[in-house]
Order: C-alpha cells, then structure tokens, then sequence
C-alpha cells in the first residue's frame, strides 16, 4: 500500500534526501520517495505497518526541518 | 531587508563606527531566519546543512572584522534562495497546469434540470453533459450533439477534431464549441485523465544515475570541504602564523561548501524535460528512463498498431472469374454471421445492405473458412484449403496481406487481400530517429514474411524479423538486445508487456492502450502518433546535455574557487558567486528546456 503527502515548505533537496533515506531505513517501510520538485513524499509499506510508519515518518520530517507541513493527498 | 543590506553594504567601505552598527542592523534582518534555522538545527544534533554553514561563515567574517564580505555572504544567500524557490516553483507551476486535466465535478440532467455532481459519484453507463468550455470529466462516447474537442493537453495534437453521435472521447479533452451528452464508459478512476495525472505524479520516482550521483556526491562533498576549512584555519598558521588570513580563507571555504546547486540543477533539468515531454503528449517515467532513451542506439518496433493502424481493410479485390462488385457482396453475405477478424472488413467493404432473408445458413470449417447458403447459393469463404477441399481451382498468386478466397457454387471467383493500412508517420519516425544517430531499426512481426516485409518496406525499415510468436518476440528482442548498447522497444499491444519491461527502454503507445503494457513501460505516448518517439529522443538527449554541463559548469567554478581560495586569491565575493551564482545560472539553465521549441 501506497499513501502520498504534500510536503509543504520543504526548500531544499538535501533535506529531502535526507528524509528518503530516514523514512527507507525504517523498519516495515518498503520504500520511500521524496521529490523536491514536485514536493511529494510516498511511503509504501505493508497494510498492517502503515500506521506506524506514517506516524515515524511524520516525526523524521519534523525533527530534519519544523517547517515542513504535511498533508495527505 | 535588502535595501538595509545594500546601505550598510556600501557605506562598508570605510571602517567608521557607524556604518559597522548599520551593517550589524542589516545582517540582523536578512540574516535572522538563517541563523535561527542554523541554530534549532545544532540543538537537534545536524551540522553541516545550508544555513549552519552560511551562518558560521558570515558570522566568522565579521568576528574578524571583514563587515562588508560577511553581510553580502548573508546578503546574497538569502537573495539566493528565493530566486531558487522562484524557480523551482515556475517549474512546478508549468508542470501543474500540464496536469489540470482532471475536472472536479459533472453536470447531470434531472427533469430538465442541470445539477452537478462528484465525478466519483457518476457510474458507467450513465448519461452527463458537457457545456462548451469544459473539460471532458469522464471517458465516453457521444450519445447526442456534435462539437470540437480540444485535446493538446492529453496528445500535444493542437488541431481541433471534431467529434459527433457514437464517437468516443477521452476525460481531460476540453470541449470548445457546443454542448453535448456523454454516455460514461470508465469510472473517474479509471478515466484517461486521472491515469495520466497517476503517471505524471510517479514519474519523478525514478531517478536517473546523474541524479544519485549526484545525491551522493553532496553528502560527501559537504563534510569533505567543511574539513578542509578547519584544517585550513588551524594547520597552516601553525607553521607561517597569519591567523587572521587563514581564517578568511576558510571560511570562504565554508561558503563554497553549500551542495546546493548541484543537488537542485540536476533534477530541476530531468523536471523540466519530463515537462516538455509531457507537452507533446508523452510521458516519461522519470530521469533513469531520459538517460537511457538518450543513449540507446538500437529501436526495436512492434508492428500491428504501432507503426500500422491495426485495422484490416480490403486493400485489393482480384476478381478472376467475376465481376469485383458480385465477389464482394457474396462474401460479405456469406460472412454475415461470422465473427472471425477478417470477416468485418469484408462486411464492410460492401457497401449495399444486407437482409438476414438472405442468407439461408452459415457454417464455419476451423481454421479455413466459411460456408453459407446465399440467396439460394452456396458460397464458400476462406483460405486456400478451403478452396482445396471443394475441388476449386484457386489463384495462386502470392500477396502481402490476408488472402481470402471466394467460390460460388464451387466455382471460383476470385480472392480479396485484405491488410493493415501503415501509419501516416511511421516513415518520419524511422527517418526522424536516423536522423538523431539511431544505428539500427528492427522491426518484430507475427504475421508472415512478406506481409511484414510490406510494412518495411513502405517505412523504410529493412531488418524485418517475421513469423515470430510472443514469446518469439521476446527471444528475439533478448538477442537484439546482446548486440547493441541501448534497446527501445515501441509497442502497443496486449502481449508486449515483457518486452516492454525486459528491453532498456519499453515505449507503450496509446492511453488507451491495456494497463499492463502502460504499467511495464519507461514512457508513454499519448496518442498513436510514432513520430512522438523521436520528440522523447530529442528532448532526452538535450535534458541529458544540459545535465552534464550543469554537472560540469558547477563542479568547474566550484573547484576553482576552493583552489584560488586556498592559495588567497578569491575572496569571500568569488565564494559567493561560486554558490548562489553558479546555482542561479544553472537553474535558469535547466528550466530552459521546458519552453524550448525545437525539440
């Protein structure tokens, strides 16, 4: 399963590399994406680890930049 | 903010009091944010991001008394990086309006009264209506009115067609003149625009080995340069002393550390070619997809539907022993009944009608043919052995088509070729892509030698590979594929998804072509149009281009400043230039391509 965020204020693409690779290397995470341009995070991971994994990911982007607001599309 | 930055700037050049409090009072207001961003960024544990260091250089010129260097550090970062957030946004702005192709409600007629709803909310089979100067909400087919549609947005065809009473038309088309009623075909899920936007939004997902290069580059870079600044501040003054100068000189060093430019040009570059693609009605799934299409030498074309129509039509009548008109109307009476493909095109090359009256019984012989009592009569339809197996004497006459033959009364008619028609600019597609340094065109069939050899022919390919089975195609695409550097495979149908995912480069033809072949390939033509092959060439290679010299323009002054800085002989101006310069020029660069015409 598959869920996108608007990654709203993130400004710049090492940020965004950064989280990529913080939210990959969780556990239960089969991948993540963050595109700069299009301000854009995927997350995909299994049905059962989704929740927690959105709510890690959540922490992740808050602790490598406070600006960034996201929302799901 | 600026204009503070610029007095205390200028008056800057005189070491007086005053100016100095000035220049404080400008560093302070541009300079706030940053700092502030550097400084929650050391309480959470991360150095070595953009503003901690931007912040640590400017702060370190003016500790060491180097006012005007130190504000203008602060100064132009900050000019910097709203140009660069313009920029960006310019890109994504222009790549949004390509992806407005979805609208977000639907008229329904109730009593006579138009009311809208959710698009979601419409089910196939219903009945909308679309006003002129909306956008098509759902696939369909035209149950009432005529119009002209616009559809630029989903094919880059700019021409207006004209659509009327049981034509299909696809969501995302822009209706222009008048109003008319849709029967829904697909569900708004399911509709070409909303399949379109789902492309376009996954397809930065694959990045291209620039990109990640890139991506790591900068994460080595970055503590590399910032090391060598330390090194720079402590060791040398160690052994000549100098303090002062060396510390001037790294933090210049600090300031040309930011990764930045590299890490926005390079996919701002793959962005922007994506966006002129898309333009042109094709979708490319992403830089790694640009890089190879640009660096493939071998095009390996499908034959049925991609660089021919795929729809069968009577290309000659050989009447022998009759007159052309007769021959055909037995046939398309004795194929009244049938569904084999080859019958429809012989129906529909008789132009009289047809009455069920008239035909007394049809019965099919597997694998040959057609055997129907017309008007008392009995015809035979099919394959040579059917004409066999009748007694009947047959021309043998070799064509490139389908041959159908026709008897009455066993009695031989004649035979009727039946073909598939090639593609109005399939031969610009071939030549288009020699033209851009493709070494070798190769087309795949099932169908025979000589029909395929018809094809290649009229397009202009010689290697023709025919006879082949689907999973023929695909042995034969793997031993293309051990001999050239970078395999394109442009197909269309149900069957090539494998090809289209095991060759280098899998082109799918059509959005209304099958989902899997959509899903299995790097990039997606809108329309039917081969020609649109040699524009994702075309725009490939330049995005490819312009990436490389980004590449190489960056890294260049880069490099070139931490030398000259090394031995004092750029100051904290050069290093400025070298960061928020450089980024700038890229950018603008890289986003060229995105409005460019001549691709």
């Amino acid at each position: 399963m598959k869920r996108v965020f608007v990654t709203k204020g993130l400004c710049c693409p090492n940020c965004a590399s950064e989280i990529e690779r913080s939210i990959a290397r969780m556990d239960g995470c089969i991948s993540a994406k963050v595109s700069f341009i299009a301000q854009r995070l995927t997350v995909e991971a299994h049905d059962e680890d989704m929740e927690r994994v959105v709510l890690e990911a959540r922490r992740i982007v808050r602790r490598i930049d406070p600006r960034i607001t996201l929302t799901e599309r | 903010m600026l204009v503070a930055g610029a007095v205390g700037h200028y008056s800057g050049f005189s070491p007086w009091e005053w100016p100095v409090i000035l220049m404080l009072a400008a560093y302070a207001t541009v300079g706030y944010d940053v700092v502030l961003g550097a400084l929650t960024n050391i309480v959470r544990m991360r150095f070595l991001d953009e503003r901690f260091l931007m912040s640590a250089a400017s702060m370190g010129a003016l500790l060491i008394g180097e006012y005007p260097e130190g504000v203008a550090v602060m100064v132009f970062y900050s000019v910097g990086t709203i140009m660069e957030g313009r920029a960006v946004e310019r890109a994504r702005a222009s790549m949004e309006d390509l992806m407005d192709l979805q609208q977000d409600y639907v008229n329904i007629e109730e009593d006579g009264v138009l009311r809208t709803v959710d698009p979601a909310d419409v089910s196939v089979g219903d009945l909308i209506v679309v006003k002129p100067g909306e956008r098509v909400p759902l696939d369909g087919i035209v149950a009432e009115g005529h119009t002209s549609l616009d559809t630029r947005a989903l094919t880059g065809e700019s021409m207006p067609f004209d659509v009327g009473k049981g034509d299909a038309v696809m969501s995302g088309s822009v209706n222009l003149t008048m109003m008319f009623r849709l029967r829904v075909t697909e569900s708004y899920g399911r509709s070409t625009a909303s399949r379109i936007v789902e492309l376009v939004e996954e397809a930065s997902a694959r990045k291209a080995r620039a990109e990640k290069f890139i991506t790591r580059f900068s994460r080595y870079y970055t503590p590399a340069v910032v090391a060598s600044a330390m090194a720079l501040a402590v060791v040398p003054p160690l052994l000549f002393g100098q303090w002062l100068q060396w510390t001037y000189r790294a933090l210049t060093f600090l300031v040309v550390s930011c990764p930045c430019a590299l890490a926005i040009s390079v996919p701002l570059a793959f962005f922007g070619g994506m966006g002129r693609a898309s333009r042109s009605g094709i979708v490319i799934k992403g830089g790694s997809c640009m890089e190879a299409l640009s660096r493939a030498d071998t095009f390996v074309f499908d034959k049925t539907g991609t660089l021919t129509k795929g729809e069968f039509r009577i290309r000659k009548v050989h009447a022998v022993h009759s007159d052309e008109e007769y021959m055909v109307e037995m046939a398309a009476k004795a194929e009244y009944y049938s569904d084999h493909p080859l019958s429809e095109p012989i129906r529909r090359g008789f132009a009289g009608s047809v009455s069920s009256d008239e035909i007394g019984y049809m019965d099919s012989v597997a694998g040959k043919g057609v055997v129907a009592g017309v008007n008392g009569k009995t015809v035979h339809v099919g394959s040579h052995r059917l004409m066999e197996d009748i007694g009947a004497e047959y021309c043998t006459e070799e064509v490139s088509g389908s041959n159908v033959h026709v008897a009455v009364d066993r009695g031989y008619l004649g035979h009727i070729e039946i073909g598939d028609a090639v593609k109005d600019d399939a031969a610009s597609a071939v030549s288009g892509l020699r033209a851009c340094g493709a070494g070798r065109i190769i087309m795949l069939t099932g169908d025979g030698a000589l029909a395929g050899k018809a094809v290649g022919d009229a397009v202009g390919i010689d290697d023709v590979r025919s006879g082949l089975l689907p999973d023929g195609k695909l042995r034969e695409l793997e031993g293309i594929m051990e001999e050239g550097s970078g395999t394109v495979f442009i197909g269309d149908g149900m069957n090539d998804a494998p090809s289209l995912i095991r060759s280098d480069v899998g082109v799918a033809m059509g959005i209304a072509g099958s989902d899997a072949a959509i899903e299995a390939a790097d990039i997606v033509i809108m329309d039917d149009s081969p020609s649109r092959i040699v524009s994702a060439v075309r725009i490939s290679k330049r995005t490819m281009r312009t990436v490389k010299l980004n590449i190489a323009f960056v890294l260049g002054v880069k490099f070139g400043i931490l030398a000259l800085a090394s031995v004092g002989m750029a100051g904290m101006w050069g290093a400025v230039f070298a960061d928020i310069g450089v980024s700038a020029i890229a950018m603008t660069n890289s986003i060229r391509i995105l409005n460019a015409d001549d691709v």
